[in-house]
């Protein structure tokens, strides 16, 4: 009753919506990168939106079912997933039998999710599933997958009932600028180091993932002190070190640090932070803390819309 | 008490630029009456060194509330001075672990063997714990051993690494990366979430070293390890 991982693609852990509570003892939240496509996963099997699933960035598994019935749908980034090397579709459910072979193989994009019906069989970790691989917490051992290992399924058999399909996903919106909050600590930058910010582009680098995006780009100067006596990160602050270059934080960052954070992206585009890749651009605009509100609120409806959209294929 | 949004999911409740304990009295005490008054929308609260960040969820908490609540609340903190447990945390300050022990000696003036008796001699208390799970921040280091964090940091220090900079002292609970000195190493795991509480320390808890030979080291991380060892046990004072 599991699913047997044969190659466990770049770096596939398992996740939710992260671990709440502890970061006053230093424990990040963790969770999906791209929460929207794991919320949409869960939500074309009809179950709770923050159910754990196996969060693939890059490259993704091939594993082979061992129970059963297995009902999954991949979302996120589109891939070129196979089933006993027939391509399946994404945003709608499929169903596998014992023995198939499922291939996700190269994700165009950031993050893929496979959300299984039912879940796994995993013990939460200070109330999480979500993996945190620093220090070996929760999801599968504490780690990434490795070759050989076995994902335990919660079902062993999945009732049989029709696929369903989600005709109308939340737009993706890929080339539009990240929208930002300037602060907590925008007055530490010069002014030039805020225009600079919201009109250049920056590269994502190689160096990118569950921790931080660093980004490349025209420096930004602070101006004055160029490090402060550490103070609390939250995900999607753009922090910015002395070479000028920022990093934008990530669900498993450090919960607390000593430099300035100049914009912080608002909440309702933190799943695009998901989906970005080395060697892609992007560009930053600054929004008022009402319109945030009303941005998040928007992205919920349209959540909800979408899920409403949801039907059996006939 | 100055607020900073930090986008439209947190609120950086800051009272000091720089530490200072009455900035630390302050997080704590709002901080406490914040989660009392819980209210709807509050996702968790997380007091460091000078500041509370609290996170919240914008759909059910605007920060136009929050921050009403948070500025009323500031008027009227009450004093929340809490009696901290004492610890005894012994450390090995021998060459292989020591690796700026020697730098720091020089760039102080000092003997590596009046380094450590200073560093042994200080009376610490938990200001914080954070960064990564279980880490402590120590303050009441010897002034004589006050200097920057290390610029590059290094990428990755060994778990259990025992640090100082600035006016701290610190214990890296992980294997991370990690821009302190590092004066010596200790057995003693600080993070476990299977412990009642998974941090070993609480801010407010007061931390003393002692210094012990190679030998000891290796028994109590073997110990530790396999579980025969408590660190609740071994290092009450």
């Amino acid at each position: 009753m599991s699913l047997r991982i044969i190659d466990p693609g770049l770096f596939s852990t398992i996740q939710d919506l992260g671990r709440v509570g502890y970061q006053r003892i230093g424990v990040p939240p963790s969770g999906a990168l791209d929460t929207l496509s794991l919320r949409m996963g869960n939500a074309l099997l009809g179950q709770a939106q923050g159910m754990a699933g196996l969060e693939m960035c890059r490259v993704g598994v091939r594993l082979v079912v061992e129970c059963a019935r297995l009902r999954f749908c991949i979302t996120g980034a589109d891939g070129t997933a196979t089933l006993d090397g027939q391509p399946l579709a994404p945003w709608r459910s499929h169903t596998a039998r014992a023995g198939q072979e499922l291939h996700i193989g190269r994700i165009r994009g950031g993050a893929a999710y496979l959300c299984v019906q039912g879940g796994f069989a995993l013990v939460p970790v200070l109330g999480s599933l979500s993996t945190y691989t620093r220090a070996g917490l929760g999801g599968y051992e504490g780690r990434r997958l490795d070759a050989g290992d076995s994902l335990p399924m919660a079902l062993p058999d999945a009732p049989a009932a029709p696929e369903r399909l989600l005709p109308h996903p939340v737009p993706a919106e890929r080339s539009r600028p990240l929208r930002v909050l300037l602060g907590p600590h925008a007055e530490m930058f010069t002014e030039a180091a805020i225009r600079t910010l919201l009109s250049e582009a920056y590269q994502v680098s190689h160096n990118a993932d569950r921790l931080g995006i660093r980004l490349q780009g025209p420096p930004l100067e602070h101006a004055g002190a160029k490090e402060i006596v550490s103070d609390g990160n939250n995900t999607g602050c753009m922090q910015v070190p002395g070479d000028g270059q920022p990093i934008l934080l990530m669900p498993d960052r450090q919960t607390a640090g000593g430099y300035p954070k100049i914009a912080t992206v608002i909440t309702a585009d933190l799943h695009r932070l998901g989906q970005v890749v080395p060697g892609s651009q992007l560009r930053f605009e600054a929004v008022a803390p009402e319109q945030a509100e009303v941005v998040a609120w928007q992205l919920e409806r349209a959540i909800a819309a979408s899920i409403a959209s949801i039907q059996d294929i006939a | 008490m100055r607020l900073r949004q930090a986008g439209d999911g947190a609120m950086l409740a800051e009272f000091s630029d720089r530490l200072d304990p009455r900035a630390v009295a302050d997080v704590r005490a709002l901080d406490v009456a914040l989660n009392a008054a819980a209210p709807d929308g509050l996702i968790e609260t997380m007091p460091s060194l000078r500041s509370l960040l609290v996170l919240h969820d914008p759909l059910r908490l605007s920060a136009r509330r929050l921050r009403a609540l948070l500025e009323s609340l500031a008027e009227n903190l009450a004093d929340t001075t809490i009696i901290g447990r004492q610890w005894l945390i012994p450390v090995c300050y021998e060459e292989e672990f020591a690796l700026d022990l020697a730098e720091v000696a020089a760039s102080k003036g000092m003997s590596m063997e009046e380094v450590v008796r200073r560093h042994i001699g200080a009376t610490y208390t938990a200001i914080a714990v954070g960064s990564f799970p279980g880490l402590p921040y120590l303050g009441g280091l010897d002034p004589a051993l006050v200097l920057p964090r290390r610029v590059p940091p290094r990428i990755l220090v060994p778990a259990g690494t025992v640090a100082i900079a600035l006016e701290m002292s610190n214990i890296y609970p992980q294997a991370t990366p990690g821009g302190w000195n590092i004066l010596g190493r200790s057995p003693v795991p600080l993070f476990n979430p299977g412990w009642e509480a998974p941090s070993l320390l609480s801010p407010g808890d007061i931390v003393r070293h002692r210094a012990m030979p190679r030998a000891e080291y290796d028994a109590l991380l073997a110990g530790f390890g396999d579980g025969t060892l408590l660190p609740h046990e071994v290092c009450r004072a």
